[in-house]
């Protein structure tokens, strides 16, 4: 090369790093910014689930140690009452019906907000509670395997037993299913949540894109906040398979 | 010989082709393809003649394949007819270039110019998008390490390739010593394609309606 090359040549070079400085620059830039994003994402989602899940549990509580008691009370002084007229008991009678319904109402409410089994026995327990109190009437018939599930944290096993609430309200829905897998199980140090039913199943891209319901929002959320990652597989006609893997540390 | 470092991403995208998600596959073909066009451009060049042909259709059809991929990623999702402008823009540039104004047998420098722009356009583009969608790791992110690959890549393609337009291609050492600089982004860019293939996920993971 002659001198003219080589300062044109040393002139390339120096743009050369120097653009190559910008760009390093600029992934720095957007690696931490994406971080700080994450950071904030998480935080806000941790905030509104944790809210959303005291809120619940105080309801569940209220329900269940206030209204429960006062009712039973209630029932208690209607059944010593002592009644001659036949018009009157049958009233009685019924208002007692009444009565009992709502109590038995008033407890699946309070455990469909917060099942007391989930924080006193665990997850497991919990999701085999729920779904063996899946009323027939669904027409869903409901399999739980699992295998060697170690204790999880509060905010874990809180979490994950809503992603299986949603999921297999979900599938009651929309699915039009009849069967649905649910099973839980430990991989390379990671739980995994995968489930899978055998309805109408839904397209992906549309659901993805059209989505703006809470439904698949909440299971993402929930999802973020634990670390793990949600995937959706699920074709029209095939029936829908979500598999989570959530770290367990 | 460095050329051939295309090899790396070609190999790991033939183990890992069967188990990883199908929205990536045109990245892979297209890397399948740069390997064949390698091969014969050798091949060409051996034979005494220039590889010219061969690299001018080899950029418009690795130019279909990543459209295709950026379509995959959802990149066009909010605007529908982009996909079709774009493609028909590519289109009417390579034939100007390479048929109305100049041959095919001479390279197409200014469509490699208008190319590599658009990629890292669409790169940048698609990277502010990933910041506020992803969650995890950037780093273990294979659309992220494709774009950053494409945007280091594409910009020093226009740098070297302004260059061998406006007139600096007279001496044979000044040509391959800008060259030289081609290649080791040509490696640097291979490297990131591999790793990305290797964290490619095996399945399509949900992420909300903006990406």
């Amino acid at each position: 090369m002659d001198a003219q090359q080589t300062t044109l040549f040393t002139a390339i070079l120096i743009t050369t790093f120097f653009v190559g400085g910008i760009l390093i620059y600029f992934i720095i830039i957007l690696i931490r910014q994406q971080r700080r994003n994450a950071r904030l994402y998480r935080s806000k989602i941790l905030a509104e689930i944790t809210t959303l899940e005291n809120e619940r549990a105080r309801i569940a509580n209220d329900l269940h140690d206030e209204l429960g008691p006062l009712l039973s009370a209630i029932k208690f002084k209607l059944s010593s009452i002592e009644i001659n007229n036949a018009d009157d008991e049958i009233q009685m009678e019924e208002s007692s019906k009444h009565l009992n319904d709502i109590i038995i109402r008033m407890r699946e409410i309070s455990n469909n907000l917060m099942p007391s089994s989930l924080l006193r026995k665990g997850l497991v327990v919990a999701l085999d509670e729920f779904v063996r109190k899946m009323p027939a009437s669904t027409g869903l018939q409901i399999n739980f395997k699992h295998s060697n599930i170690p204790e999880l944290g509060k905010e874990k096993t809180i979490n994950t037993y809503r992603i299986v609430q949603e999921i297999v309200h979900n599938t009651i829905k929309h699915a039009d299913a009849s069967l649905l897998n649910i099973e839980l199980k430990m991989e390379n140090g990671k739980m995994i949540l995968l489930t899978q039913d055998n309805g109408k199943g839904f397209d992906y891209a549309f659901a993805t894109k059209e989505n703006t319901g809470l439904g698949l929002r909440s299971l993402l959320s929930r999802t973020d906040i634990m670390n793990g990652n949600l995937y959706i597989e699920s074709n029209k006609g095939e029936g829908a398979k979500y598999s989570i893997e959530i770290p367990v540390k | 010989m460095l050329s051939f470092c295309i090899l790396f991403p070609a190999l790991a995208g033939l183990i890992r082709f069967a188990k990883i998600s199908p929205v990536f596959h045109p990245f892979i073909y297209c890397i399948w393809i740069g390997v064949f066009n390698e091969c014969l451009s050798i091949l060409i060049i051996k034979s005494g003649h220039s590889n010219a042909v061969n690299f001018n259709i080899y950029m418009l059809v690795e130019s279909f394949f990543f459209l295709w991929q950026f379509k995959n990623w959802k990149f066009f999702e909010n605007h529908k007819h982009s996909f079709s402008i774009l493609l028909g823009v590519i289109c009417f540039a390579w034939l100007l270039e390479t048929v109305i104004i100049f041959k095919v047998t001479s390279f197409s420098s200014y469509f490699l110019i208008t190319y590599s722009c658009m990629l890292s356009l669409m790169s940048i583009n698609l990277l502010s998008r990933l910041i506020l969608t992803e969650r995890g790791s950037l780093l273990k992110n294979p659309v992220f390490i494709i774009c950053i690959a494409f945007i280091i890549y594409y910009t020093f393609s226009v740098l070297s390739e302004a260059f061998w337009v406006y007139g600096l291609n007279e001496s044979k050492d000044f040509r391959l010593n800008v060259s030289n600089i081609s290649v080791f982004t040509n490696l640097l860019a291979n490297l990131l394609y591999t790793f990305a293939i290797i964290w490619m996920p095996n399945k399509q993971r949900f992420s909300l309606p903006s990406l």
